[in-house]
């Protein structure tokens, strides 16, 4: 994507840490020059509650301090958050998704016009971290469509959230979805 | 006396003279003066703690009272500051002080 | 060129750019500028500045005295008698902790310490809530501080760090409130240009010509003033609260020079020739305001934003100033004042300084954002449509005007 300005919206459930990778992706962009905000939509902060965090990336100073109504990416945690917010309706471009099969990615993406970037996110967080926390996994999805933040950079900041121990395998997962995820047009 | 506008005043009402609350001699309220009976008193320091002023004087000086027992201290009134609340002769466990009114008196 | 120095000064001085949120932004600003006490209690959304500023102290990266206290109220205690004996401190709170610190607040200004106090606006129970509005802050205002309001977390860093400056000057010596959106701008990761530290130190140098408390030269401070001196020291503060204005110009003048920056009491987008201008205070109002502006304009209004950046002292020259060619005026409130002729707390303040002024202008209330009520730029592009409507028809409601409050 080579818009002047990107609008992400990542969808997840409370404890996935969907906060986390929105804030991720900002401080890449901040840290190669870019302008970026980010700020969660905070309902009551409970473990499985619906969870929204807004990024906004652009080549100039952001005004607007306004909720995203019209993602160009939705980064979708969980299938089952599709309807809770009306994902496929209100994205303009890309859905990255978490999904455990292509034919599920199909079936509720149906109605979807823009590309697809799926990921079994599951699989491959449970794989390096020992449990389904996607948000890293995520984000390595959501790089296979987003050029203007940088793998190394994100990795970066993964190991500077995350820590040393955590840290390594968090880009480990990272990476690997980088690698797996496929862009469905 | 032409009183201090608030240019006059140190900030915040501070108070800069250590000590000052000498000078106010609240002794003026008084309607009831409290008068220590020397002999009766044991020198148990009571009133000496309770007093809010603080207005007792704690002195060195020797008492012997009329039945012949000794002191070395006596409990006084400084009378310019004792503002004749009363709390010292409520406290004092021998009622050896006494309010005593001020008028006619002084 | 000015602008071309003053860029390369900034580049000598920025250490880093960073994403930081708002709250963040004021825990790099305290540890810039090097306090000496930190008392706090954690309250939403306030929470995560005292956080990092414990990171800080438990790293050795902050010299200053922690101190955990069991509530905000005697938060803000604590910090009263550092201060009172020298100390330069820093507190945080928000909501339900600003009103418990309400008594205290009183009692900082009166007694004339220079506290910093960060508080990201959070609206009052009941009903419960964690959102963000500017109830709390509000509800502060006549308790005798200097009240900065900022908009981004880099005017959060830069303005604490005005804010030491400011506190301490022997001219003013009041305590100094920064507050900014709950959540909007608390939790907002954005960037903030850090400066180096010596630069930051360079300009807060400790200003210590106060009275202070010092067993070898005993005063004594927090006295009793019956009815024939409480009216007069009182009014020294009231003076002192009033003067400040000129002095806290002259700081922000003096940091634009240092730091290369361009802050002033009231912020001005596109009012010159603006004939609808929204005033503002805060982050979301205002950079939704200003996003409206831009749209409208590309439609043809001729539409401006004034914000309110110094809310106490009032700016009531300088905006009177920015609005006297307005058509019509729109004042935002995230708070309100129940009961009064018009909901609306800075509508009320706005309205007085153009009285203050003879200027008579057709000015509405409208209020927004409550609770974090979702406000959309297109919201504020909405209303300078309405003004103009009202421009045209030379009707313009004489209530305030409840936005987004489903009726
Ligand atoms: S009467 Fe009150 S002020 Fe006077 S000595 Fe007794 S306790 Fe003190
Ligand atoms: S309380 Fe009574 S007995 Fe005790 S020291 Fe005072 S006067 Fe004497």
């Amino acid at each position: 994507m080579g818009n002047s300005t990107v609008e992400i919206t990542f969808y997840g459930r409370g404890g996935q840490g969907a906060v986390t990778a929105a804030q991720i992706i900002a401080q890449a962009a901040i840290r190669r020059g870019l302008f970026a905000s980010a700020f969660p939509e905070y309902g009551a902060e409970r473990r499985g509650a619906p969870v929204r965090a807004y990024v906004r990336l652009s080549r100039e100073p952001v005004l607007a301090r306004e909720p995203i109504e019209r993602p160009d990416i939705s980064v979708v945690f969980d299938t089952r958050l599709l309807n809770v917010f009306n994902i496929p309706a209100i994205t303009r471009r890309y859905i990255v998704i978490n999904a455990s099969s292509k034919d599920e990615v199909k079936q509720v993406l149906s109605s979807f016009n823009g590309t697809v970037v799926y990921v079994n996110a599951y699989e491959i967080s449970t794989k390096h971290l020992g449990k389904p926390i996607v948000n890293t996994t995520m984000l390595g999805a959501l790089l296979k469509v987003l050029d203007l933040v940088d793998l190394d950079t994100v990795k970066e900041l993964v190991l500077e959230t995350f820590g040393k121990k955590l840290g390594k395998s968090n880009v480990e997962a990272l990476e690997e979805a980088y690698k797996m995820a496929e862009v469905i047009v | 006396m032409k009183q201090l506008t608030w240019k006059d005043l140190p900030l915040g009402g501070y108070v800069l003279e250590p000590g000052n609350a000498r000078k106010n001699l609240t002794g003026t309220w008084r309607t009831e003066r409290p008068v220590i009976d020397q002999d009766a008193c044991i020198r148990c320091r009571i009133c000496w703690m309770y007093c809010p002023e603080p207005a007792i004087l704690e002195l060195k000086k020797p008492y012997t009272t009329k039945s012949g027992k000794k002191y070395d201290l006596t409990y006084e009134i400084d009378y310019d500051h004792c503002k004749g609340c009363g709390i010292c002769a409520h406290e004092c466990p021998v009622k050896a002080i006494k309010m005593v009114p001020e008028v006619g008196g002084g | 060129m000015a602008v071309a120095k003053a860029l390369s000064v900034r580049e000598e001085l920025v250490k880093e750019r960073l994403g930081l949120t708002s709250n963040y932004a004021a825990a790099y600003a305290v540890k810039a500028v090097d306090v000496d006490v930190i008392a706090a209690y954690p309250i939403t959304p306030q929470t995560t500045i005292i956080e990092k500023l414990a990171e800080f102290v438990a790293n050795g990266e902050v010299d200053a005295e922690y101190i955990p206290v069991e509530s905000e109220h005697s938060a803000l205690s604590a910090v009263v008698g550092a201060s009172a004996a020298g100390a330069r401190v820093f507190t945080a709170t928000a909501a339900q902790g600003l009103e418990f610190m309400h008594e205290v607040l009183h009692i900082a200004s009166g007694l004339r310490l220079p506290i910093v106090m960060a508080v990201p606006g959070r609206a009052l129970s009941a009903p419960i809530s964690i959102h963000g509005d500017y109830q709390d802050i509000m509800n502060a205002r006549d308790s005798g501080w200097i009240m900065l309001i900022a908009s981004s977390a880099q005017e959060v860093y830069d303005s604490i760090i005005m804010a030491y400056r400011i506190a301490e000057d022997s001219r003013v010596l009041l305590p100094v409130m920064v507050s900014y959106d709950g959540f909007l701008m608390s939790h907002t990761t954005e960037p903030v240009e850090i400066y180096h530290e010596e630069y930051v130190r360079k300009f807060t140098p400790r200003n210590l010509s106060r009275y202070r408390l010092d067993p070898r030269s005993p005063i004594t401070i927090g006295v009793i003033a019956s009815p024939e001196w409480y009216y007069e020291i009182k009014y020294q503060a009231i003076h002192a609260l009033k003067e400040s204005k000129s002095v806290i110009k002259e700081i922000h003048g003096e940091f634009n020079k240092f730091f290369g920056t361009n802050y002033d009491i009231i912020e001005k987008y596109m009012v010159d020739d603006a004939d609808y201008v929204l005033i503002t205070y805060g982050g979301a109002s205002s950079g939704n305001a200003k996003e409206a502006a831009k749209r409208a304009r590309e439609r043809g209004l001729r539409a401006g934003v004034v914000r309110i950046r110094l809310f106490r002292p009032f700016p009531t020259e300088e905006l009177v100033n920015a609005i006297k060619d307005a058509k019509v005026i729109a004042v935002i409130d995230r708070a309100l004042t129940p009961g009064n002729t018009y909901e609306g707390p800075v509508f009320s303040d706005v309205i007085t300084a153009l009285y203050s002024s003879g200027v008579e202008k057709p000015v509405v209330s409208v209020v927004h954002g409550i609770s974090q009520r979702t406000m959309l730029a297109d919201d504020f592009y909405n209303l300078y449509k309405m003004l103009d409507e009202y421009a045209k028809t030379g009707e313009y409601p004489r209530r305030t005007v409840f936005m987004g409050l489903r009726t």
